[in-house]
């Protein structure tokens, strides 16, 4: 009987695995083995055409001791990310704010504000931002109509970065949709009581709704970040990298190492860094988060 | 609330790290395919002859502007008529990204089984030639019908003929005639960069939206780094025994001259053509007929005539230098055509590569998409039938009469070619003076130099 009752207990176990098993084939596949293969190659001067040799630490002590476009591409990278994830967060908060107010068809508004994040990413869009932008573009038409001078939105190597950073703050869909959300939770008992305590709009704002999204905004910062440390697309297609590189992202460099110059050890050690990179300043967020979020439940 | 986000936010945290680690991942993936994938395919599988001919269907891969495709298109439904067993795929595209595609697809082993190259990749593709079936031991080809001096400078790779010219590319200016017209500039002004510069301020000063010239970032490495150093100088910068053969005076002072041709007025500013690297006949200016003239192969004029007219537009020679020393004029194929060594199918790629390349029925149809033919059969057929664009024509006619001969291998590094474009920028924009990027230039491609030629052996 109860043999008979284990073995049940294996198959339903097994089914179990067989019906997860195309996603953990794909994690498998795609996301576990190019993982840890990147980690090998970058001890070695991999370059698609040659035998394969280890060199030890070589690529890494490369990177940084001669390596001068890995710290610009970092640099431009890190003034990327503080750029362009403030931006859109404030951006993506606004909307929410406005999203949240109950008004007619306000579920057609949501869908509308959120198709650029569908858009957002593709090379087409990119392309419409390079007409857009460039020189003889749209918007400096509309603003020399108004007497304003024209403006090198991607031909000037100082405003170029921030111009590829509109294009992220413009996708704001899903970090939108995530503070709607956390608005949508935030008990309304807490505003009538304020209400009747007498409290100003904009003070139940800054002492109930911000507070207690606070954890929405540390997952959304989070997420944000990760995501805008890897952006490729924009200054791939808009820019190539420059002008002067000044738009040169890491993910660029990283793509110009392996495919340019056929050098796939070093590429995967430039994406072990960029990942270590990228967990330091997680930790970092988290760390601080202890100072300003703040939990329903009183917690920290 | 508290532990839940934690670990919400822990689940997507950990989900977002391992999709980016997919995706450096893709990156080394596609070599461990070469490790499986070249081993186990073989040319063992080959079509041997037999009564009725096996269905074969081969992969061709090209890159170019639309009236390429649809002249190569219709040469291989051609082809599919002639020998109906054949069926070939076009894969087709611009030139931007298709380098990077065909080293990725030959270390995958997954590479199509005829390519179309550019000869300024062979050093990358010479050091890989067991991916390419040497096509001067197929007796399937007339290689005579090819100059020797062409295969032996441009073909010929370490020891194997990579692949076959399909066009001969002659270089020279391509000129917007209303815009001479407008601001009097003779047609056949025999250009100069000072001259280009003196005229082309004048231009400017009158109308500020005019310029008299274009180029790119590519375009200006490429023809200061290499044409203007031979004009000047007689040499070449640097050369294959890894060594750099320009003073950093003599770098100074071409870095001034470039300088000087942007800061003039003459040619459009470099920030703006930025957006147009490779398609500068989408520049809007150009569209509008506020720029003069551009400087390219002739493989590359439909793309530009079209935009300009094929009744406003002339060509001109190539420009050099006041009292050049050299005034030889750039030269190449405009590509070659190659066959996959590990294509199941070797035999057929070779017959139809001859075909496509030899015929005269593939070259009525072909025309001059990749330039004038570099076959004397195609180029025969296409004079006897009157069908090659006259300015095409002229263009080559203005090259061979004093060709250039093949630049040192080295020169097309693109690591080289990148460090290069990155000073050119800074000296462009005023960011360093010509003297400063002189001396970053040998200093960081002396030590690159060096880290290739250690690698080399």
């Amino acid at each position: 009987m109860k043999g008979h009752r284990m073995g049940e207990r294996k198959r339903r176990q097994y089914i179990g695995l067989l019906y997860i098993s195309p996603w953990l084939l794909g994690f498998l596949i795609f996301q576990l083995y190019p993982f840890v293969s990147s980690f090998v190659y970058s001890f070695t001067n991999y370059n698609m055409t040659s035998n394969i040799k280890f060199v030890g630490l070589k690529n890494y002590i490369e990177i940084f001791t001669k390596d001068s476009q890995f710290y610009n591409s970092l640099k431009v990278t890190i003034f990327y990310v503080l750029m362009a994830v403030p931006m859109k967060l404030v951006f993506a908060f606004f909307i929410a704010m406005i999203l949240n107010i109950r008004i007619k068809y306000v579920n057609y508004y949501r869908t509308i504000y959120y198709l650029p994040s569908i858009l957002g990413g593709s090379v087409a869009v990119s392309v419409l931002w390079r007409f857009l932008f460039a020189d003889n573009g749209l918007i400096n038409e509309i603003l020399s109509s108004f007497g304003v001078h024209k403006i090198g939105w991607l031909s000037s190597p100082k405003i170029a970065l921030f111009t590829i950073s509109l294009l992220t703050v413009w996708q704001f869909g899903s970090s939108m949709v995530i503070f709607l959300a956390g608005l949508k939770q935030i008990p309304k008992e807490l505003y009538e009581a304020a209400t009747v305590d007498g409290i100003s709009k904009p003070g139940m704002f800054f002492r109930i709704t911000l507070p207690l999204l606070t954890p929405i905004i540390l997952f959304n910062l989070v997420m944000q970040m990760i995501i805008a440390f890897q952006e490729f697309t924009a200054s791939f297609v808009i820019t190539s990298g420059g002008p002067m590189k000044s738009t040169y992202l890491y993910a660029m460099k990283l793509y110009d190492e392996g495919f340019l110059f056929m050098k796939m050890g070093y590429a995967s050690a430039l994406s072990w860094i960029l990942f270590i990179v990228i967990m330091i300043f997680t930790a970092l967020i988290f760390k601080s988060s202890e100072y300003w979020t703040y939990y329903e439940d009183g917690g920290k | 609330m508290k532990k839940l986000t934690r670990i919400i936010c822990f689940i997507c945290i950990v989900a977002v790290l391992a999709v980016f680690a997919a995706g450096c991942g893709q990156v080394t993936s596609k070599g461990s395919d070469s490790a499986s994938g070249t081993s186990s395919q073989d040319n063992s599988t080959a079509a041997k002859p037999t009564d009725k001919p096996k269905q074969v269907t081969m992969r061709f891969s090209w890159w170019g502007a639309d009236n390429r495709h649809e002249a190569t298109l219709e040469a291989i439904e051609a082809y599919r008529k002639l020998n109906p067993h054949v069926t070939i795929e076009g894969e087709y595209g611009g030139y931007d990204g298709y380098q990077q595609k065909l080293m990725t697809q030959l270390a995958g082993g997954s590479a199509p089984d005829l390519i179309q190259t550019d000869p300024i990749w062979n050093q990358q593709l010479g050091v890989q030639k067991e991916n390419f079936v040497d096509l001067s031991r197929e007796s399937a080809i007339d290689i005579s019908q090819f100059d020797e001096g062409v295969i032996n400078g441009f073909c010929l790779v370490n020891g194997i003929v990579l692949g076959l010219p399909m066009g001969i590319n002659g270089f020279g200016v391509q000129i917007n005639k209303s815009f001479m017209e407008r601001f009097n500039i003779p047609l056949d002004t025999r250009w100069t960069y000072e001259k280009i510069i003196e005229v082309g301020r004048k231009v400017h000063e009158e109308d500020s939206e005019c310029y008299l010239y274009i180029e790119d970032l590519t375009g200006l490495q490429v023809k200061f780094m290499c044409d203007y150093t031979r004009a000047k100088y007689g040499k070449y910068w640097i050369d294959d025994d890894y060594e750099i053969h320009i003073t950093k005076e003599e770098l100074t002072e071409q870095f001034s001259k470039m300088k000087e041709l942007f800061d003039s007025g003459a040619a459009v500013p470099l920030g703006e053509t930025a957006l147009y690297n490779n398609k500068l006949e989408q520049y809007p200016k150009f569209i509008n007929g506020q720029v003069g003239m551009v400087q390219d192969w002739s493989g590359l004029m439909a793309k530009y005539k079209e935009v300009i007219g094929a009744d406003n537009f002339a060509v001109g020679d190539s420009i050099i230098v006041e009292n050049a020393v050299d005034t030889s004029t750039t030269y190449k194929p405009s590509m070659l055509l190659s066959v996959y060594s590990k294509s199941k199918y070797v035999d057929e790629a070779v017959k139809f590569t001859n075909w496509f390349l030899n015929d005269r029925e593939a070259a009525l149809i072909l025309k001059d998409c990749r330039s004038i033919p570099g076959s004397k059969a195609a180029r025969q057929a296409l004079i006897e039938n009157n069908v090659l664009d006259k300015d095409v024509m002229q263009m080559v006619e203005n090259t061979l009469k004093n060709p250039a001969p093949p630049v040192p291998l080295i020169m097309n590094n693109s690591e080289i070619a990148e460090i290069t474009k990155d000073v050119i920028q800074k000296v462009v924009f005023g960011d360093i003076t010509p003297e400063d990027g002189a001396e970053e230039l040998i200093t960081s491609v002396s030590e690159k130099l060096e880290a290739i030629k250690a690698e080399s052996n």
